[in-house]
């Protein structure tokens, strides 16, 4: 079968409310991971060792096991124990769990790069300890978490079709359930994925966009110098 | 000079991992005086400032800075922080903010003074150690020395008693050591308590109203700097000194 323009502009309503939901996903369940990171990070990071035992134990069992089976696990077995939750919010709950467990070794590690000796300086200005994170550092973990973060959320961005297996309707599950009435795989499965990819990139854009922002601590860089950036491998990264 | 003690180290003990850097120091230091630390490395001197501005811990003995008991969990930091300032070898100047915003965090966030009074100190301080024009520069813009007295300022502007500084002048080259210097001179002209670690002999000679040497995590010996360079009365003063000037 011939694919036709036509057939492409028809599929895509469908498919665009399939990646509104993906949009409300990923972005629910990044905020909830990155909250969840940063505590696990800090709690690591803290003298508590019983708390350190314990979030070390989550961050390796969630990185030792499959996010599917995590996802399955709370949809379907929670509820046997009295725990029921909606597709949408057990989904959210789910991948912010996994993400949480992956991005908190990045925030981990991202505030272990900021030099001890900062944190003995903010401490002789008498700054409390909320204050030095806030203020000293927080902010210099940012820069170095930027880039390893936003390859995450795209990841997460992604993987929000994992979701699909507990009945979310996403962009994914949207066009499987299209083209199991209409069999025109070759048009679905190319228009998901440039759905996909038209989402993503400005994403990645940004992330150079703030990188070289941070870096550069210019106001902001020229569009010039931006649109050149969009070229792959015209500058160097 | 005000004879009254503002600092007291009675007998403290330290130690890293078991390794201990401080066996028992001795020392009191009155407002308003000027001390320069000496002694080889590892003798325990930067340990020493790290005590007193409490960044370590002790295992033993006491400290009592301007009447608060540092070695009591119980102490009240805040106030332990505003009383001491320090500055460190490697400057520790925060690098994503600016010069101004270095010197005005401690001010807005610790002291709670209005942003606009809080950059109007700053501004005061920065010409102090002869910065002005240079509010807006972050520290990868401003030299070793420019960094220094940066940080002399950051810390100053927070009005503290005492100042504890770490060789200071160790990481800068020889031209920009001298305008560090000056500073630091300045302060100490103006009635600053300081505790200077340094391997500056001749500075120490000429700034000092006593010259503290220490080795092996005690004090050794101490006096007037005339006396401790011409007459030390320690065998292991005069070989760490034959071996620096």
């Amino acid at each position: 079968m011939q694919p036709k323009l036509s057939d492409f502009l028809l599929y895509l309503p469908t498919l665009l409310v399939g990646a509104r939901l993906t949009i409300l996903l990923s972005l629910a369940t990044f905020c909830l991971a990155v909250v969840i990171a940063l505590l696990v990070a800090l709690g690591r990071l803290s003298r508590f060792r019983l708390l350190r035992a314990v979030l070390t134990v989550y961050v390796e069992f969630i990185r030792g096991t499959p996010g599917l089976v995590q996802i399955y696990y709370i949809f379907y077995v929670l509820p046997v124990w009295g725990l029921t939750l909606d597709a949408a919010m057990a989904g959210v709950i789910g991948l912010g769990l996994n993400y949480g467990a992956y991005l908190s070794e990045v925030f981990r590690s991202g505030i272990r790069s900021v030099p001890l000796t900062q944190r003995e300086a903010a401490t002789t200005i008498g700054l409390s300890y909320f204050q030095t994170l806030r203020f000293v550092i927080l902010p210099q973990a940012f820069r170095n978490v930027l880039p390893p973060t936003v390859n995450y959320f795209l990841s997460l961005f992604k993987d929000t079709s994992l979701l699909s297996v507990i009945t979310l309707q996403e962009l994914t599950f949207s066009g499987m359930l299209l083209i199991s009435t209409t069999f025109n795989s070759f048009v679905i499965l190319t228009e998901i994925a440039l759905i996909y990819f038209v989402m993503c990139y400005p994403i990645a854009l940004l992330s150079t966009y703030l990188e070289y922002r941070l870096h550069r601590r210019s106001r902001r860089p020229g569009w010039r110098v931006m649109w050149l950036r969009m070229i792959p491998g015209l500058t160097r990264a | 000079m005000d004879k009254t003690p503002i600092v007291r180290v009675e007998r403290v003990e330290q130690g890293y991992h078991g390794v201990p850097v401080l066996r028992g120091v001795d020392l009191t230091v009155s407002a308003g005086e000027t001390l320069a630390i000496i002694g080889p490395s590892g003798s325990g001197k930067s340990t020493l400032l790290r005590v007193i501005a409490h960044l370590v811990t002790i295992s033993a003995g006491r400290v009592v800075v301007d009447n608060l008991e540092i070695s009591n969990p119980k102490v009240d930091l805040r106030r332990l922080h505003q009383t001491v300032g320090m500055v460190f070898q490697s400057y520790n100047l925060f690098p994503h903010m600016t010069a101004l915003r270095n010197i005005t965090l401690g001010l807005t966030e610790v002291l709670g003074r209005p942003r606009a009074e809080a950059e109007e100190i700053a501004r005061k301080f920065l010409r102090k150690v002869r910065l002005e024009g240079k509010e807006n520069a972050h520290p990868d813009e401003l030299s070793g020395g420019q960094q220094q007295r940066v940080a002399i300022a950051r810390s100053l502007a927070l009005n503290p008693k005492i100042m504890l500084l770490d060789e200071v002048t160790a990481a800068l080259d020889p031209e920009t050591v001298k305008e560090v210097l000056v500073t630091i001179r300045e302060l100490a002209e103006e009635g600053m308590t300081l505790l200077i670690v340094t391997h500056e002999m001749g500075f120490a000679r000429e700034v000092a109203d006593r010259v503290v040497f220490m080795d092996g995590g005690v004090v050794i010996e101490q006096g007037r700097p005339e006396k401790m360079f011409k007459a030390a009365e320690h065998a292991r003063t005069r070989a760490f000194l034959e071996k620096v000037l």
